[in-house]
């Protein structure tokens, strides 16, 4: 596959924080949660022994964020995945069906546009008591609409296409036109915004840890670190640095492999 | 006349809205586990003072007569009172509606003024080493998480320089200086906030403006301006500018909701004393009123930020009026 050299070191970021994250699990056997209780008292600068410095328990900065990769990554993945099935099946019956239901569901989707969302998922979660999973449903649930608006728009134009008006002269099923002939078709753009969801997702994750509604400790997610450091931004800035550097680089790497497949797309 | 047809119709359309979201709300808050009046309760409180408490607050009625208590209040005006501080919630809102303005206001002018000859430039020169440049710095903007900006930002230059305040809004000692010692204090208060959202929220509306100027530099109209002699930037300033900054407007009102989410992250980071602030003080100590009302005025300021934009949108561009 031809894509910018930017996009294969994107891919080559991810899977290092993935078998990263892995390798913390399985063969090295560190349990990021465990520490050395000789070094409680105050965090530690970076050295050769802690390549990122410890935070204020003595744990390892950088064996947190391998382990919060894992957390990060999986949320990410989980929510993606929920907002864009539930994106697809939306969109799909809004554009394949007769018009009142298309014109009710898209007053449906206008509805959840207009709620302010990040306020509605920090109260969710308060009101929810904070845990992992409500993490991923309420990203999922609120990040859907515009995967939806895309797919329905798409299957629209592809309605008046020929090859579909072909099909359907044959007399092909309804759900054979829908699942083999259209939804192909509406796919690759869903993938590439699932790729930039995925970015938005690892974010709103991270908000919401940092302000203790998300991951709670001492399971470690980037967020909570961050949390955990802003007592120390003054003694331990790199209990700051390393963590954001992850959010940012994974972020960073979803955005421009999303960018780089849109740009194929549009070249075929 | 049709613009009014839309504003009206804008308009009727944000009552079913409301009153569907208020009623989803108040639902959830008043079927989630915990009571909402246990706030309230002292330690020392036996069961029957719990129960007067709960009474007071109307909380022993059926949820349905609650909502339309709520409901009828709230249609005058009334949003009730906050458990924590006992004031009427629109007091607090008029309290820490300027300082939000400040912040916002300040945010969208500094937003829209840098986006637009960056943007400019970059269509113009696509490939150039400058469009390069901004592409990458457009591209970490969106990837930062605004509230680890903001730490960084306090960590350079309130932390390591110490040259502007790390948090608040105005300094204390301050109060009696004068007009222009306040205004400066304020400014000085205010940078740190104002760039990290400004910074957070470049990268949208920047790509989608090089993205507009690229493509209309290949219409045709722009050729003919060519033929006809008129200078690149002549061409540029008083052709291209006005029509890609028209989906700007549009973009703008649906980035509003980013904007809004960012602010509520960089007040609390900053301990600007705006809504951002009150609203997570108020979901922290579950001041369900507090964060019914917020709701709401969330709702309707998108609402009406989406039907600014939208109206804007008909007034500059006559053909879709």
């Amino acid at each position: 596959m031809k894509l910018p050299l930017s996009a294969w070191v994107s891919i080559g970021l991810l899977g290092l924080f993935f078998v990263g994250s892995l390798a913390i699990q399985w063969p090295l056997k560190m349990d990021a949660q465990s520490f050395d209780p000789n070094l409680v008292g105050g965090p530690l600068s970076p050295s050769f022994a802690h390549i990122f410095g410890t935070d204020d328990a003595g744990r390892d900065t950088l064996l947190r964020c391998l382990s919060g990769a894992k957390l990060s990554l999986s949320i990410g993945l989980v929510s993606v995945m929920m907002a864009t099935s539930i994106g697809l099946a939306v969109g799909l019956v809004s554009g394949f069906s007769p018009r009142w239901i298309d014109a009710g569901v898209m007053r449906f989707v206008d509805f959840v546009m207009a709620l302010p969302t990040f306020f509605l998922i920090l109260s969710i979660q308060v009101l929810l008591k904070p845990s992992i999973w409500n993490v991923v449903v309420v990203i999922g649930a609120t990040s859907w609409m515009g995967t939806a608006r895309m797919v329905r728009a798409s299957v629209l134009s592809l309605k008046e296409r020929p090859f579909i008006l072909v099909a359907r002269a044959r007399g092909l099923s309804s759900r054979r036109l829908l699942f083999k002939h259209i939804l192909p078709h509406t796919l690759s753009p869903v993938l590439v915004s699932a790729m930039l969801g995925m970015g938005h997702a690892i974010l709103t994750e991270s908000v919401l840890s940092f302000l203790g509604l998300g991951v709670q400790p001492p399971c470690p997610s980037w967020g909570n670190m961050l949390e955990d450091s802003l007592s120390y931004m003054y003694q331990a800035p790199w209990m700051a640095i390393a963590p954001g550097m992850c959010i940012v680089c994974v972020v960073m790497a979803t955005a421009v492999i999303g960018d780089a497949w849109q740009e194929r797309i549009q070249q075929i | 006349m049709i613009a009014m047809r839309l504003i009206v119709k804008r308009l009727i359309w944000m009552v079913p809205l409301l009153v569907g979201m208020s009623a989803v709300s108040f639902v959830m808050i008043h079927v989630a586990p915990g009571d909402p009046a246990s706030v309230m309760f002292d330690p020392n409180f036996s069961v029957k003072d719990q129960a007067l408490v709960r009474k007071n607050l109307g909380l022993d009625q059926p949820l349905v007569v609650q909502y339309g208590h709520w409901l009828a209040h709230m249609v005058r005006g009334d949003f009730g009172y906050s458990y924590v501080t006992g004031k009427p919630v629109v007091t607090s809102f008029l309290e820490r509606l300027p300082a939000t303005l400040l912040l916002s206001v300040s945010s969208l002018v500094l937003i829209v003024g840098i986006t637009l000859p960056l943007g400019m430039y970059s269509g113009a020169h696509p490939g150039s080493w400058i469009d390069r440049l901004i592409a990458n710095i457009t591209l970490l903007g969106l990837s930062v998480p605004t509230f680890w900006l903001g730490m960084m930002m306090i960590m350079v230059f309130s932390v390591w320089l110490g040259w502007f305040p790390s948090s608040g809004y105005l300094n204390p000692d301050l109060s009696e200086a004068g007009f222009l010692g306040t205004f400066l204090d304020r400014l000085h208060h205010l940078i740190l906030p104002l760039f990290t959202i400004v910074i957070a929220s470049l990268a949208g509306l920047t790509r989608y403006h090089r993205s507009g100027t690229k493509q209309l530099l290949n219409e045709p109209f722009v050729i003919a301006c060519r033929a006809r002699g008129l200078s690149e930037n002549r061409i540029l300033f008083k052709h291209i500018l006005k029509n890609a900054a028209l989906p700007l407007i549009t973009i703008l009102g649906l980035e509003l909701p980013a904007l809004m989410s960012g602010a509520f992250v960089v007040e609390y980071l900053f301990a600007w004393p705006g809504m951002g602030q009150l609203g997570i003080a108020s979901i922290f100590s579950r001041d369900y009123p507090m964060i019914m009302g917020l709701l709401w005025v969330g709702a309707i300021l998108l609402i009406f930020g989406n039907m600014l934009a939208d109206m804007a949108y008909a007034w500059v561009d006559p053909r879709i009026r």
